[in-house]
């Protein structure tokens, strides 16, 4: 099979400015960190593994990543993934990018007065290089296709979801949709908009079961799947004594503090307010909690991305709270951490929360669970599917601050339950395992390849 | 035979090195002409363009032939009494072809039938499932097919039952080979735009690319209209815009 990935997520940002000068690039050669990075986000750290899966059990001959790259070479290749770099000039990036974050909190039902619904966004000029960017890729698709005659494309995420319908080919496409597709959030008036984009593709993958029934509702006529995104358990080491003591060190975190963890980027929709509202409220009573926020903003949402520095300005917003309600102390920020930091504080906090007010899915609780920790978790998280409450975890309404500061109550004067939600949610996550996804992702890419009987 | 006696062997062999001359540029002619229409028509089916490469090969002969024929000195008015004679058997023979592939160029436009619609036309009902340069091919209810020859859509009534058909208008686009289509399409979106209190807002314009040519890429810009009594002035209006916008951005273009 000759596949074809398309996500605005590209697999490598390119840090190293001369490189664009390039016409082809082995990333092999380069240094990761001086002219590189590896993308952070779900859909890299999904899809790629899928994609080096594929290759070795000789399932996919050639594999292509096509994504937004500005600064990157028009044609780098990664492990054997042939990186094809899409160029969009800054000022419509720009247009593009402020119609792509309004859509996503549409979708996530969380846009206030300021944000139109998503017809009439349609008709703004700013629409219009929305459209344009997708016309770009499902134009560089095309050409690759042309050049490489392509069995299968698979493209990724809301903002791509034009893309195959623009794609004149007939070709299987499938389409893997990653944020929430929430029928309180998307009303019966999309319908008409919506399903002229959903039914070009083939089949869609959705992250969980409530999603593809909303799917089904909203008037998608092909084959729906559903399944739960995936991590590689291999990945997360647990840490040893010393790593632990270094974050703790750098970060002033002492022996007796209760540290409840939250590990996100730094956006509204993630709900660090309310965990700082939270731990006011407790914090009288129990003067050792301290919250840790692991994270940075995400490749649009960062000013090394396309420039929208929402987290920046996130960040500000709940110091701020964390300021007035007086627990500024409790409160530790600590950016982006490396592998081995992000296990040591898995490994250090006690608890770990998640009150996101919409998350596709959630996967930073797989890895919670994996360090054996107990959770608490957003109702409009996708994961709440599968959490159990009151026993692999909590399950708490976003929007009450006082729910979330009675589960982190609980859990802080019970060891014995967050000893045992810990047990329980390490047996729970194997749900979430790579093994079990790739076989599932892979069989519906071949089933769709083959063509459907 | 008598003009060829008086003449002395000299003339006779440039008389024939003439003819030879001649044969050889129609038969360059020929293949030139053949492959640019060939590459015209790359979006054309196969047996269109087979049979069009065809008829201009034939015609580039007839013209070289007659030119041919007029160097050895014969008289030409007989050959050409034939040859007219035969254009006009081959027209009057392919009347109802010609009609037909003349037809499809209004279909969408003029004539508000597309892929997809559910149609009533001569006595069949069914959705549309191809519109070719020949016929308009139904499935019917029986899931039986029915090829309407594209002629029947200007001779007889049409009822068009897919509830958007009144309000629909497709606008034929040509984007220069010099203009880039992405941009294209956004200014043609942002001009649309500027229709919308006249649009029905439930349904934002969009822009299908239909085929690809050496000189153009071709699509069509889909509108609803709110009221179907606009429907041709806002098609006649919109297309006239959309023509200034693409002859700016060609010049746009030429000028960097």
């Amino acid at each position: 099979m000759r596949l074809a990935v398309c996500s605005q997520t590209p697999l490598i940002r390119v840090l190293s400015e001369g490189l664009s000068q390039r016409d082809y690039v082995d990333v092999g050669q380069l240094e990761i960190d001086r002219d590189y990075v590896f993308s952070p986000g779900g859909v890299t750290r999904m899809v790629y593994p899928l994609l080096l899966h594929m290759k070795s059990q000789n399932m996919a001959e050639d594999v292509y990543w096509v994504s937004l790259n500005p600064k990157a070479p028009p044609k780098m290749v990664y492990n054997g993934i042939k990186l094809i770099a899409v160029k969009v000039d800054e000022s419509s990036l720009k247009s593009y990018g402020a119609v792509k974050e309004h859509m996503w909190r549409l979708f996530h039902g969380t846009a206030d007065q300021s944000i139109p619904p998503l017809i009439e966004l349609a008709w703004r000029d700013e629409y219009a290089y929305f459209n344009l960017y997708n016309r770009v890729c499902a134009e560089t698709l095309f050409q690759l296709d042309k050049e490489e005659d392509l069995d299968l494309f698979y493209i990724h995420d809301f903002q791509q979801l034009p893309t195959g319908y623009m794609l004149q080919s007939l070709k299987p496409k499938i389409f893997r949709w990653h944020i929430p597709f929430d029928e309180k959030a998307i009303p019966p008036d999309w319908e008409p908009f919506l399903t002229k984009f959903l039914n070009a593709y083939d089949a869609i993958i959705v992250s969980c079961r409530t999603y593809l029934n909303t799917l089904v509702k909203r008037g998608y006529k092909g084959r729906a799947y559903h399944i739960y995104p995936y991590i590689d358990f291999s990945e997360y080491k647990r840490p040893g004594r010393a790593e632990v003591e270094s974050f703790c060190e750098k970060f002033r975190i002492n022996d007796d503090d209760f540290v409840v963890l939250l590990v996100a980027r730094l956006d509204p929709l993630k709900g660090h307010d309310t965990a700082v509202k939270a731990l006011a409220h407790l914090v009288k009573r129990y003067p050792g909690l301290k919250f840790v926020f692991v994270g940075n903003g995400s490749f649009s949402s960062s000013s090394k991305g396309l420039g929208l520095d929402k987290a920046g300005a996130w960040r500000a917003k709940v110091s701020e709270i964390a300021e007035v309600l007086g627990v500024s102390d409790k409160v530790v920020f600590t950016g982006h951490l490396p592998q081995n930091m992000l296990d040591a504080a898995y490994e250090r906090c006690d608890v770990f929360i998640l009150p996101s007010r919409a998350e596709g899915f959630g996967l930073v609780v797989a890895e919670a669970w994996l360090h054996e920790k107990p959770v608490i978790v957003s109702s409009a998280a996708g994961i709440s599917e599968i959490v159990e409450h009151m026993k692999t975890g909590f399950i708490v309404d976003p929007n009450n601050v006082e729910e979330v500061a009675g589960a982190v109550e609980y859990l802080l004067v019970n060891e014995d339950a967050r000893r045992e939600m810990g047990v329980l949610g390490r047996r729970a996550v194997e749900v979430l395992s790579i093994e079990r996804g790739l076989k599932e992702e892979s069989e519906v890419l071949n089933t769709v390849a083959e063509g459907f009987q | 035979m008598i003009v060829l006696e008086l003449m002395n062997v000299t003339e006779i062999v440039l008389r024939l090195a003439a003819v030879a001359a001649i044969l050889l540029i129609t038969y360059v002619v020929a293949k030139l002409f053949s492959a640019i229409l060939g590459r015209a028509m790359r979006g054309a089916p196969p047996l269109i363009v087979d049979q069009a490469v065809k008829t201009v090969s034939l015609f580039v002969w007839a013209v070289g032939l007659l030119l041919a024929v007029n160097q050895l000195g014969l008289n030409l008015d007989v050959l050409l009494v034939l040859l007219a004679v035969a254009g006009v058997g081959l027209i009057v023979a392919a009347r109802d072809l010609l009609s037909n592939i003349l037809t499809k160029v209004f279909m969408g436009t003029f004539i508000p039938v597309k892929v997809g619609d559910y149609i009533s036309v001569n006595g069949f009902s069914g959705k549309v499932v191809e519109i070719n340069h020949v016929a308009t091919v139904i499935l019917m209810e029986d899931d039986s097919i029915a090829a309407i020859p594209n002629s029947r859509f200007v001779k007889e009534v049409s009822v068009n039952k897919t509830s958007v058909a009144p309000q629909r208008i497709s606008i034929p686009v040509s984007i220069p080979a010099k203009v880039s289509p992405p941009k294209a399409e956004a200014e043609l979106l942002k001009l649309a735009y500027r229709y919308k209190s006249r649009l029905d807002q439930r349904f934002p314009p969009i822009f299908t690319i239909k085929n690809r040519g050496p000189n153009s890429v071709e699509g069509e810009l889909d509108l609803l209209v709110a009221d179907p009594e606009l429907r041709e002035a806002l098609t006649a209006e919109l297309s006239a815009k959309v023509k200034e916008l693409l002859v700016r951005l060609e010049r746009e273009v030429a000028s960097k």
